[in-house]
């Protein structure tokens, strides 16, 4: 276990108790995970309707959440365990850039938020839509544009279903669970867990993740209060946190890009800092599994009224990646079972390390849990986008309710088996891979959602080729972002932006790109007279509320539109 | 169908209000993108450098914002109930909801 990268792991501290089971950390993991699973069967009998066996029931827990239900929710589903292992990780590996953007991206995405969501809420529940596509569809009148956002909205959440199994293997390994000779041994403990997720997800639907962010977030919240408050005393104080960090930010480079590690960001850094926040809080809601959570809430306000208590959580996030500098203080040695440096273990080996054995699992089962409710939830809402604009739009158009409930709840057994899959025998990098390029490719379907919500000028082909100039051109970029050290391809999220000339997102180059087109095709396609989709709303409807009357499907259903499929 | 354009579309807004709201989401989002206005070390609080303390602090000032916008956007286009065919906005029971508000 002495096998230490020096580029990345320069000046570590003498090794800390890696080896062997932690036996008492284990067992309060195992405690709280048999009372999530018991929560999780149960939530099938919490508000029980006369059926569950629609997609309004199942997949949306019968749009019936208030505010604080929304609340810990979104708050579960939004801050997923991966978020928690990986922006500390950023934090010890590469400094600012890399990981103190998550703080200004959760703060301007409620604001951002806040402006469309609740006409979108107030749309899909006037026309019972489920998926961000179902929109698409109904506003646009084109089967394609909203294939091509379902089918980007489901290609984005695969990868970070897969990357919640890395949160819970992060912290089995640091708990010692599964040696790297056995692979029974090895995956059989995330194979158990995710076993009994995909169960209670499949009975209970939204439901089981709505009562079981309760546990997860009271526990996140305890373990990072105490975690603030005690650890940085024990290393010199904050004071001395961040000197040590400065001192290992500004004497690192990061061995991938190239690019040197960061303390502050310097003027260099400044777009990227910027774009990241900006690109990562447009693209956030425009994930499936965001949007299912905002379409379960009861009313048109409750988003909004959410959009001011969710900070709550960015405050909790800044914390947290505080933490990965104080994991720098305290000379935590991050080594996986395999004997290398592995970033993504710093939080738990540090908790560990710092914490009594009982306390390290409570903050193992805070972000073990932290990883059921978004794949639950993920799970969920990639099934309803499969159900709804995929079997439903394209494979049997007079599918029945029911057909679509059993449709949907098992595709969402599929997705979390793929996901299982993915990881086991994959290399964890793919997932990460997939998880970057889906944040580049969820931010193009931003025009087709939202600016429909708002306007119909931008014509339905042009929003099309909009979003497959952006797709083809944010993978490419992103693929030739090599890293420096191996030559492997997407390295990074970062590259030159053209006509600024500075590092930047490449989401939000790319998202310029898809606009431009879309605006320059809209007003070609209008004086060629290309002919205008039919549009099933009514601008009233933006506005509707719970108890105002919803649109009988039968009489305007997508089906109807185009009798011909 | 025999529904006036006027009900068919939104319901009434104050449109000054609204334009007030906006500005109030504006304010984080022009701040925090404005890297090079926060990006120091000094003065730092409790330890805390610059950079960090500063967008803590927009955390809050960020909730306090959002929050007035609701308010206010609650009073610039109350709700108003549709009629029973979902086809437009019902004007006979504009009066009662405005006083409500909170709808």
């Amino acid at each position: 276990m002495t096998a230490i990268a020096p580029a990345i792991a320069p000046a570590i501290a003498p090794a800390a108790d890696t080896g062997g089971v932690n036996g008492v950390a284990l067992t309060v993991l195992i405690f709280f995970f048999v009372i999530v699973a018991g929560a999780g069967f149960w939530a099938a009998r919490w508000r029980r309707p006369e059926s569950m066996e629609s997609l309004e029931e199942w997949g949306l827990g019968g749009r019936s959440f208030g505010t604080w239900i929304t609340w810990f929710l979104l708050g579960g589903d939004l801050y997923t365990a991966y978020t928690f292992v990986a922006v500390p990780a950023a934090m010890w590996a590469f400094g600012a850039v890399n990981g103190f953007f998550a703080v200004p991206y959760t703060i301007i995405l409620y604001p951002i938020i806040f402006v469309f969501m609740s006409r979108l809420w107030s749309v899909s529940h006037r026309h019972g839509y489920v998926t961000p596509a179902d929109f698409v569809q109904g506003r646009s009148g084109s089967r394609v544009l909203s294939l091509a956002v379902a089918v980007t909205g489901f290609l984005a959440t695969m990868p970070y279903i897969a990357l919640q199994l890395v949160g819970i293997q992060a912290v089995l390994e640091v708990a010692g669970v599964g040696s790297s000779t056995n692979w029974v041994a090895k995956d059989l403990p995330l194979f158990i867990a995710f076993l009994v997720l995909a169960l209670y997800t499949y009975t209970s639907g939204l439901r089981a993740p709505a009562i079981i962010a309760f546990v997860k977030d009271i526990l996140i919240y305890l373990v990072i209060i105490v975690a603030v408050i005690y650890l940085p005393s024990k290393v010199g104080g904050w004071g001395h946190v961040f000197d040590s960090a400065k001192e290992k930010m500004t004497t690192t480079t990061n061995p991938a890009t190239g690019n040197p590690n960061v303390f502050i960001p310097g003027p260099k850094a400044y777009w990227a800092y910027a774009t990241l926040a900006l690109g990562s809080a447009l693209a956030l809601f425009m994930y499936p599994h965001s949007v299912t959570a905002t379409l379960s809430a009861k009313s048109r306000n409750t988003i909004r009224k959410n959009a001011s208590i969710l900070p709550a959580y960015s405050f909790l996030l800044g914390l947290l990646a505080l933490l990965g500098w104080v994991a720098i203080a305290a000379g935590t040695k991050p080594v996986g079972l395999d004997g290398k440096v592995n970033g993504q273990l710093v939080i738990p080996q540090l908790f560990e390390d710092m914490f009594p054995s009982w306390f390290a699992g409570v903050a193992f089962a805070a972000i073990a849990i932290g990883a059921l409710v978004p794949a639950a939830i993920m799970s969920i809402a990639a099934a309803n986008t499969f159900t709804r604009n995929i079997y439903k739009a394209w494979i049997k158009p007079d599918a029945t309710v029911q057909q679509e409930a059993k449709v949907s709840k098992l595709t969402s057994l599929v997705v979390k088996a793929f996901a299982l899959i993915f990881v086991l025998t994959l290399d964890k990098s793919n997932a990460i891979n997939f998880q970057l390029l889906g944040g580049i490719w969820i931010l193009q379907t931003f025009p087709a959602l939202v600016f429909y919500l708002y306007t119909r000028w931008f014509h339905r082909w042009a929003l099309l080729a909009g979003w497959a100039v952006g797709m083809v051109y944010g993978t490419l970029a992103a693929y030739n972002v090599t890293n420096k050290a191996t030559g492997a391809p997407f390295a990074g999220s970062v590259a030159n932006m053209p006509l600024i000339g500075q590092l930047g997102y490449i989401a939000v180059t790319a998202f310029a790109f898809n606009v431009v087109v879309a605006a320059i095709l809209t007003l070609v396609l209008r004086v060629a007279k290309a002919p205008e989709g039919k549009d099933e709303t009514i601008p009233a409807d933006f506005f509707a509320d719970a108890g105002d009357p919803r649109v009988e499907k039968l009489a305007v259903g997508p089906h109807e539109l185009t009798p011909s499929a | 169908m025999s529904t006036t354009p006027h009900r068919h579309e939104a319901p009434p807004a104050n449109k000054g209000l609204l334009a007030l709201a906006v500005v109030l989401l504006a304010i984080p989002i022009v701040a925090l993108l404005l890297v090079g206005t926060y990006a120091k070390d000094e003065p730092r609080l409790g330890g805390f450098p610059f950079f960090i303390w500063y967008q803590f602090l927009w955390v809050v000032l960020c909730s306090a914002l959002t929050y007035t916008a609701y308010r206010i956007v609650l009073k610039a286009r109350p709700h108003v109930p549709m009629n029973p065919e979902g086809d437009a906005f019902d004007d006979d029971s504009f009066g009662d909801t405005r006083e409500e508000g909170t709808r």
